[in-house]
């Protein structure tokens, strides 16, 4: 080990130091928390990361807008359409791209299908966390639905490379849109079955009412974004305060609940699930036909010479991207404003005075990935 | 194998000496038995190891191969699935994980990163170990980015027939 | 743009350069280009005004204008109200931390150190967060690991 770190007893406190992970089932990949203990009572908790770091922002730098693309969705491989879509969408706003109707609909269901596979991965992890192994093949076997369907378009299961500056890659069929619908016939009809399988389950319950506060004012001081902030009360979602692409044209709730407890950022995104269905539906009924690729895409992409900034609504929160151009094909620089980088922060504050046995249920319900922190 | 000479230590003896008694129908029996009961252990690093996921959930379910059986602690696991792009910071871990790992053991690098650095590879960079062998060995690699879950199963396949062919790495 | 905010701002620190951007594809609405020394009275401003830092990073500028610049995000979230700070810090020097003001600051600043070097007087825990232990390069320095042109795709790599 290149880092010698203290582990064991304090002979004198009575007390000890636990290193949760890199390796760890219940960390979610990577994740390091070096936690300092009495008992089973967290004195202290600090996340240590970068064991993903991937070198995104450096190898931004070292190649053009277009050749960035597939780099998108490996940040967050679990929103990976949501990254590649918003990346085409920041780009296009720059140069001023129009993109056509269709193309513009067709990334709304895309998005959306994927923040609900992102959403069972989670719900399914988050349980295995706690112990229940079933729910994890039941959300799995919902997830595989989606991602065949979006392996129908983009050709990919997990990292997507759909979204093009100016539109999408290929257009979709009759087969995709009949078997979206049913799928969302499906899941609606499965969410029950979740509720008394997971939601309504006593112990469910007891494992994650009022554990894990992150508060309004903690919210605030950290810059938490996404179900973790809505949970806390807060109603902000970008997709209805900054709308970017044709978000503002679809009638969605942004579901919030007002504890910010593990309980409320569940019910968050279970209800994120059914929103993002009913955002699905009405894509499809209002899905336009026509071409989708904007007629004149430029071969040679190089913004001018300025700093921009776009921010999309990830399946974790607000994913912020800040391209600096300096007039060439080569990006000068950009830097990725990730979610579950600041929500993974408010760990040193929020699992301080839980239990050891809690804390996956914490780390679970905030929903991080990894990559995505360490970019 | 080297003739033992007076020059080597006594652990390079020992390798070289071989098992006393070798028998072969126990030692065929054995390694067809270990190639029906892989234990992978339950590791993931990026992208990859969603994948690895899904091979084991409901739709691929490893435990048809034997392979089902994840196990969280290095020391109950005879496959690592190196799942993902290895960084320069979690390379010392993966060894460390590999070194706890009780023998006979095996590896399977999945996906792209663990080939050859995969995406990542680019002149100059400066983050990530470029491949799996680079420092644990390897016995199954299977390339994409991220490999489907039907790669894997094949894979895991692949490694079963070498287990019951009796190679492995000395470890 | 008018905003309570920019009121406070432009009494108290008169060396301030604001610039509109709301119309633009530059993603704020205003733009300041601030003084070293007044940081920490202009987020104490955004502090209570009830802003948050959404996100900090910094630009190497050495070969051209021979400084650094840290871009700081203040957003406001209802209604939404972004303010972009830029800060010129010259090489070599350090920077004043405001992870005092705001808890997101501690991580970003530390990630700004880990990959440019540029450090914050009086962090709390001014230590590397995403290279390796006893890594001794800041990599998004532009001197670090240049190429020359972009990469070839595909095979000629």
């Amino acid at each position: 080990m290149p880092e010698l770190i203290r582990v064991g007893r304090d002979e004198d406190r009575d007390t000890y130091h636990l290193n949760m992970g890199p390796q760890h089932p219940s960390t979610h990949g990577v994740l390091r928390l070096r936690l300092h203990l009495k008992g089973e009572v967290i004195l202290s908790a600090d996340p240590i990361v970068g064991y993903s770091h991937r070198a995104h922002e450096k190898m931004a730098e070292n190649r053009n807008y277009i050749q960035f693309l597939p780099n998108t969705s490996r940040m967050d491989y679990l929103s990976g359409m949501i990254y590649n879509v918003g990346y085409c969408q920041a780009i296009e706003k720059i140069i001023g791209l129009e993109v056509p109707e269709r193309a513009e609909y067709i990334r709304v269901i895309c998005c959306e299908l994927n923040r609900i596979s992102s959403h069972l991965l989670w719900y399914g992890t988050l349980l295995m966390d706690l112990g229940g192994f079933t729910p994890f093949l039941y959300c799995f076997e919902d997830r595989e639905r989606i991602l065949d369907i979006l392996d129908l378009v983009s050709g990919s299961r997990l990292t997507y490379c759909y979204g093009r500056f100016g539109g999408v890659t290929e257009d979709v069929d009759d087969k995709f849109l009949s078997e979206t619908l049913a799928f969302c016939k499906h899941l609606r009809n499965r969410l029950p079955e979740y509720d008394d399988l997971v939601t309504n389950n006593v112990i469910f319950q007891n494992r994650c009412k009022g554990i894990g506060h992150i508060d309004k004012k903690t919210c605030h001081e950290f810059a938490v974004t996404g179900p973790c902030q809505r949970a806390a009360g807060e109603k902000r979602d970008v997709r209805r305060d900054e709308p970017y692409g044709i978000y503002d044209r679809f009638d969605f709730k942004v579901p919030t609940r007002t504890g910010g407890d593990c309980f409320d950022r569940f019910m968050v995104r279970v209800e994120e699930i059914s929103e993002s269905l009913s955002i699905v539906e009405q894509a499809i009924s209002k899905l336009p036909v026509g071409p989708v690729m904007a007629p004149k895409v430029p071969r040679k992409i190089a913004p001018a010479k300025g700093e921009y900034y776009f921010a999309v609504e990830s399946a974790r929160g607000h994913f912020g991207m800040y391209i600096v151009s300096n007039g060439t094909e080569i990006p000068e620089r950009m830097h990725f404003r990730t979610p579950s980088f600041s929500n993974l922060a408010t760990m040193r504050r929020v699992l301080k005075g839980s239990t050891i046995s809690d804390t996956v249920a914490i780390l679970g319900s905030i929903d991080i990935v990894l990559p995505e922190i360490d970019r | 194998m080297k003739k033992p000479t007076d020059q080597m230590t006594t652990e390079e003896l020992l390798v070289e000496a071989g098992p006393l008694v070798h028998i072969d129908a126990l030692e065929n029996l054995l390694n067809h038995a270990r190639s029906k009961s892989l234990w992978p252990l339950t590791f993931g690093l990026a992208c990859c190891a969603i994948e690895l996921m899904a091979a084991g959930a409901s739709r691929f379910d490893l435990d048809r191969f034997g392979a089902g059986v994840f196990r969280p602690s290095a020391r109950q696991a005879d496959v690592m699935i190196v799942a993902g792009t290895i960084s320069k910071k979690m390379g010392p871990v993966i060894q460390a994980l590999w070194d706890q790992m009780p023998s006979p053991k095996w590896s399977i690098a999945l996906g792209g990163c663990t080939i050859d650095g995969g995406p990542f590879k680019y002149p100059n960079q400066y983050a990530i170990i470029e491949g799996a062998d680079k420092i644990i060995p390897v016995d199954i690699y299977i390339p994409g980015c991220p490999p489907r879950p039907e790669a894997l199963i094949s894979g895991l396949l692949l490694l079963e027939e070498k287990i019951k062919a009796g190679k492995r790495f000395k470890a | 743009m008018s905003s309570p905010v920019l009121d406070i701002l432009w009494s108290q620190f008169p060396h301030l350069e604001s610039t509109d951007c709301a119309d633009t594809a530059a993603g704020c609405h205003v733009s300041h280009a601030c003084r070293r020394e007044d940081l920490v009275g202009i987020s104490t401003v955004f502090r209570e005004s009830g802003y948050r830092l959404e996100m900090l990073t910094c630009l190497d500028e050495r070969a051209g204008r021979k400084m650094f610049r840290l871009v700081y995000h203040f957003t406001q979230i209802d209604p939404v109200e972004r303010h972009r700070v830029l800060v010129d810090v010259p090489v070599g020097e350090q920077a004043p931390t405001i992870s005092h003001l705001f808890e997101s600051a501690n991580w970003y600043e530390r990630e700004v150190y880990d990959m440019f070097g540029v450090s914050f007087s009086d962090h709390p825990d001014m230590t590397r967060i995403l290279t390796e232990e006893g890594a001794d390069y800041h990599p998004l320095l532009k001197d670090f690991g240049t190429i020359d042109g972009p990469v070839k795709g595909g095979d000629d790599a």
